[in-house]
């Protein structure tokens, strides 16, 4: 039977079809981190906690700082897709498959932290036996949990339509064939079907946004509902919201660049998209400054004494490096470039800066507030273990190593809504040339 | 990967998560140990009336572990009787170990003692035992005698007071580790609920005292309670407490320990320390509804015995006797509109599946779409 795609819609599927040895290299060296994660975690759950830089008094560290990144650019899906797809943003068609897929690795990666952090994992089990509505834990459970399973759905259903074309398109072996039929099997493209997917897709799309937008808010209670400096803030939901936006877009980005470079789809990912996003991420950058200044500049100002003490361990303190940093390099910075610098060069630039800022921030949002003492002579300090550095970096290469594997079991770009696209979204090739110089 | 190792990998995980110890399994009874004397004073001993009046026995021991207080008091007879009290909040059997040459090791002279009110009230038992075996035998069924005396019991609050005396110059065989003039090993165990004397202990804890002497080593002393009840779970209950002298004095900067009967076994929700006016206050949030078996112990010193007070808190729900809100019992309204939403969100999650699922089960409509190709609706 003839393939049902154009020949165009082959350069989507060449990546399903043919894998390079690079391919495996990289898989190789992304699987030696996470399996030395493992190492480093199995060492951790012999010996305990006492391996890491916890203590009683910080409490949380990297791992929670992780968590709280990690969900926080699982936005990525949520605005790309679901939001542009109810505002009917026709440009948004060849990234939405990545920014769904984003939201569901970094969810599965992230949500294992709060369980790492535990130390004995067998405690997650007490969730379920005395699990208590009062408790922001059990809010953070249940929102995490129907994010994930929200977003799962909102990633399987614009897929069913790709995976029949692949799994008539693409020579598979026996995974790939039953994982086909199994999801997409069914799908015949007739009306019927078309207007129960783009029901269901309208319904999800409309359903997954406040989830979304709940899942951080209620991250963000889980320091905000607590009466210690700094956190105890009534911006807190907002400002989490807007990060995990701010790194989501960030995200996408670098995804966005990694895929057109690697996968060579430069027809489908073009500089209108990056310019685009990149408007998003000044805006969002714009948003953080003003919420970063009002939240540390009111700690400031008012001048209590244990406000005085987070801020000068922000400030001046061990961790000012960071702080001005994040500062200066991961807001002020990509804001310039966002402005200035508005090729693709200049706007991944300013992601990945903003990215690792946004990580930066959660780290400070985390640790400096345990540190600061809640009587006079609990002085705390906290330096990461390699442990926690190896699992932390394990993380990010799972993170990739699951997003990698999904693009080649899977069409990156969805081949459906490229097809639906009135208008194609390509540009002169004299603008794109611009834009890349 | 096959399905079969599938499925054995996920049997393992569930057997690792069943059988893994629980963090909240209740601890075993560990021994915990206390020194101290007890006199044989001349004259009589305590009146077995199953109260425990004050300056009644002139030595006490509270046992953190069984949350037994034990009071003793020996007289100086010539059988060298040694009067006990026992406080006890637990419902089932208490048991007192007595071992004259070794630190509970080998065999050991034991009392049980249990109230069972409807099954023939009081039931003692003078029994013989080696310290590695749970259960104990009855000394006259060894061949020798049973020779408990005065036994009594009463109730303190929810708390079961027994009062028995054991000579310690007796001629029982099964008791003849107890000739000597000491030191004697003494330790405590309990069942939680059970009545029958031939059940096994949920914990033991050990003690031990000399007997020796005639001088008054402490002075009695008398622990109050008074509970603030909560008005509903999980608001905090606050439990005031007094700690006295024999003459009425106030004792302050006194430890006391406070101890809340949970289903796990008791939750410490002390230790607290007394005022100037001999007052401390310590608080205790319920989860649920129902009774909690309160204690308040004082584990003596400064010249003061050891005392010890029992209450029960019972905290009924908000929603008690309100059937229109039996079903949110615990739950309220705000918590139950989230729960509402968070349902709503999964409806819809299964709405749209269901929608998508049900087009993909239908039969394929038409010949054209198998020969235009599965995307043939996009381009139409």
């Amino acid at each position: 039977m003839e393939p049902d795609v154009s020949a165009s819609d082959a350069e989507i599927l060449e990546p399903l079809r043919r894998t390079t040895w690079r391919f495996y290299v990289l898989l190789a060296g992304l699987a030696a981190v996470v399996g030395w994660g493992v190492y480093a975690y199995s060492w951790q759950l012999r010996e305990g906690l006492s391996v890491t830089g916890l203590t009683d008094r910080v409490s949380w560290g990297v791992y929670i700082s992780n968590f709280v990144f990690f969900i926080g650019i699982s936005h990525a899906g949520t605005l790309i897709s679901a939001i542009l797809r109810v505002t009917r943003a026709e440009w948004r068609r060849p990234i939405t498959r990545m920014a769904e897929s984003i939201t569901v690795m970094a969810i599965v990666v992230g949500a294992g932290f709060p369980l790492i952090d535990l130390g004995r994992p067998d405690r997650l089990m007490n969730v379920f036996f005395y699990g208590r509505l009062e408790s922001a834990i059990l809010w953070d459970f249940i929102s995490i949990f129907t994010y994930l399973t929200g977003s799962l759905l909102y990633l399987l259903l614009p897929l069913i339509p790709d995976l029949a074309v692949v799994r008539r398109s693409v020579a598979l072996g026996r995974f790939r064939s039953f994982l086909y039929t199994r999801l997409g099997g069914r799908w015949t493209g007739s009306a019927v079907q078309k207007r129960s997917l783009e029901k269901s897709i309208g319904l999800m799309a409309v359903i997954i946004i406040p989830v979304a937008i709940s899942v951080h808010t209620v991250v963000s209670w889980i320091f905000g509902m607590t009466l210690r400096v700094g956190w105890h803030s009534a911006i807190f939901g907002v400002y989490f919201v807007g990060g995990a936006i701010f790194s989501g877009i960030a995200t996408i980005l670098i995804a966005m660049a990694v895929f057109r470079r690697v996968y060579h789809l430069e027809k489908y990912i073009t500089p209108l998209h990056f310019r685009n996003l990149g408007a998003l991420l000044l805006v969002l950058d714009l948003v953080m400054i003003y919420f970063t200044l009002s939240e540390y500049l009111t700690a400031t100002y008012g001048a209590e004494t244990r406000d005085v003490a987070w801020v000068r361990i922000l400030s001046t303190g061990p961790y000012a490096i960071l702080f001005w940093g994040m500062l200066l390099g991961g807001l002020v910075l990509p804001a310039f470039l966002l402005v200035f610098r508005r090729g693709i060069a200049g706007i991944v630039v300013a992601a990945i800066l903003v990215d690792v800022a946004m990580w930066m921030e959660r780290f400070l949002i985390v640790v400096p507030t345990m540190m600061t003492p809640q009587m006079a002579f609990t002085w705390n300090l906290y330096t990461p273990t390699w442990i926690e550095w190896s699992i932390t970096a394990a993380a990010i290469a799972g993170f990739a190593l699951l997003y990698a594997l999904f693009s080649k079991l899977f069409p990156i770009v969805s081949i459906w809504e490229i097809q639906e696209q009135p208008a194609p979204a390509a540009e002169p090739a004299a603008t794109e040339q611009e834009a890349v110089a | 990967m096959t399905r079969s190792s599938v499925v054995l990998l996920a049997a393992a995980v569930v057997a690792v998560l069943l059988f893994a110890p629980a963090p909240l399994a209740p601890t075993r009874g560990a021994v915990a140990s206390h020194a101290g004397s007890a006199q044989c004073f001349l004259g009589g001993g305590p009146a077995s009336d199953g109260v425990i009046s004050p300056g009644e026995y002139g030595e006490t021991f509270f046992d953190g572990v069984t949350k037994i207080l034990a009071n003793f008091h020996c007289d100086a007879s010539p059988e060298r009787l040694l009067h006990v009290g026992l406080v006890s909040p637990w419902s089932g059997w208490v048991g007192l170990l007595v071992q004259a040459a070794e630190p509970m090791d080998g065999y050991a002279n034991e009392v049980r003692l249990a109230y069972a009110p409807n099954e023939g009230g009081l039931r003692v038992q003078d029994a013989y035992r080696s310290i590695a075996e749970p259960t104990a035998t009855a000394d006259v069924l060894l061949g020798g005698r049973g020779d408990v005396l005065n036994v009594s019991t009463g109730s303190d609050g929810p708390a079961r007071v027994f009062e028995f005396a054991i000579p310690l110059r007796s001629s029982d065989p099964y008791d003849s580790y107890l000739e000597s003039e000491g030191p004697f090993y003494f330790a405590f165990e309990y069942s939680a609920d059970l009545v029958d004397l031939d059940s096994g202990a949920t914990a033991l804890s050990s003690t031990s005292f000399v007997v020796e002497g005639v001088t008054l080593t402490g002075t009695w002393s008398a622990v109050e309670m008074a509970i603030v009840p909560p008005a509903a779970p999980p608001e905090a209950a606050q439990i005031l407490l007094d700690l006295r002298d024999a003459r009425g004095f106030p004792v302050p900067s006194a430890q006391l320990e406070v101890f809340v009967q949970t289903a796990f076994g008791f939750y410490e929700a002390g230790p607290v320390y007394t005022n100037e006016q001999g007052v401390a206050s310590a608080s205790f949030a319920p989860r649920d509804e129902g009774d909690y078996l309160i204690g308040a112990a004082y584990t003596g010193g400064y010249g003061l015995l050891a005392s010890v007070a029992w209450q029960t808190l019972h905290v009924s729900s908000e929603f008690a006797g309100n059937p229109d809100a039996a079903s949110l019992v615990g739950l309220r309204p705000v918590e139950s509109l989230i729960v509402v939403i968070i349902l709503g969100v999964w409806a819809t999650y299964g709405y749209a599946f269901f929608v998508t699922h049900q087009s993909l089960r239908t039969q394929r409509p038409k010949a054209e779409t198998r020969a235009e190709g599965p995307l043939a609706w996009r381009r139409r």
